[in-house]
């Protein structure tokens, strides 16, 4: 968009579009976590065990910006005005759950599952209440 | 969007090689700079002295809480198929 009146400009020289390069580069750095190396940990060794944790990894980002700038015209001081501005903004959020650990022994190689009772609590929850309401809307019903 | 599935540096122990394999969601929105990256462990390929085997790494807490909320989804509508009866 151009303004029109382009003479009162700052003289300093304009870096092209710095945001847009930190933006590029936080998007380089969201899509790293696709590595297996964030999904599967350091081994540890552990007398004749080694230990492989494993994790699932989900990363999300999103940012936006925008610019804008108009000119008017003031009839009072003959002269003319103008103005422009831009902004932008971002977030993301990584979140890791651990999944499972690989146990390697002399005696052989197992996937030990790690359970998240929080979340399956939630779960639990979750279909209790639907359950619940469930009962209560056939009690209402049979009447 | 992409899919991808890769593997990892081995592992040496005991004789046994180890390589853990991941398996990679990710969507790109054309239209605005947003993504989404889903990563998760599929699991470990085993090389041993007479054993080759691929072992998979179940996600048992992702399991338990699709079933449950399966199990609330299906008393809630077979409630309501019983009430319309």
């Amino acid at each position: 968009m151009s303004p029109g009146n382009v003479e009162d400009r700052p003289p300093e020289v304009r870096v092209a579009n710095p945001p847009v390069e930190r933006v590029g580069r936080t998007m380089e750095k969201l899509l790293d976590t696709a590595d297996v190396s964030k999904v599967f940990g350091e081994p540890v060794a552990h007398g004749q065990l080694l230990l492989i944790p494993a994790a699932e990894v989900v990363a999300i980002a999103g940012v936006g910006m925008g610019s804008g700038g108009a000119v008017g015209f003031i009839a009072e001081q003959g002269q003319r005005s103008r103005g422009s501005g831009g902004g932008g903004g971002g977030g993301g959020k990584t979140l890791a759950r651990s999944v499972a650990v690989i146990v390697a022994s002399p005696e052989g190689v197992e996937v030990r599952p790690i359970f998240d009772w929080t979340k399956i609590a939630l779960a639990a929850f979750t279909a209790a209440g639907f359950i619940v309401a469930s009962w209560k809307g056939m009690k209402r019903g049979g009447r | 969007m992409f899919f991808e599935t890769k593997r990892g540096p081995a592992v040496r122990h005991g004789g046994r090689v180890l390589v853990p394999v991941g398996r990679t969601w990710g969507l790109r929105v054309p239209w605005s700079r947003a993504a989404f990256v889903w990563n998760r462990p599929l699991g470990v390929e085993v090389e041993g002295p007479g054993e080759q085997r691929f072992l998979p790494v179940p996600d048992r807490t992702r399991g338990i809480q699709w079933a449950l909320l399966g199990l609330g989804a299906a008393v809630f509508l077979l409630s309501r198929f019983l009430r319309k009866r």
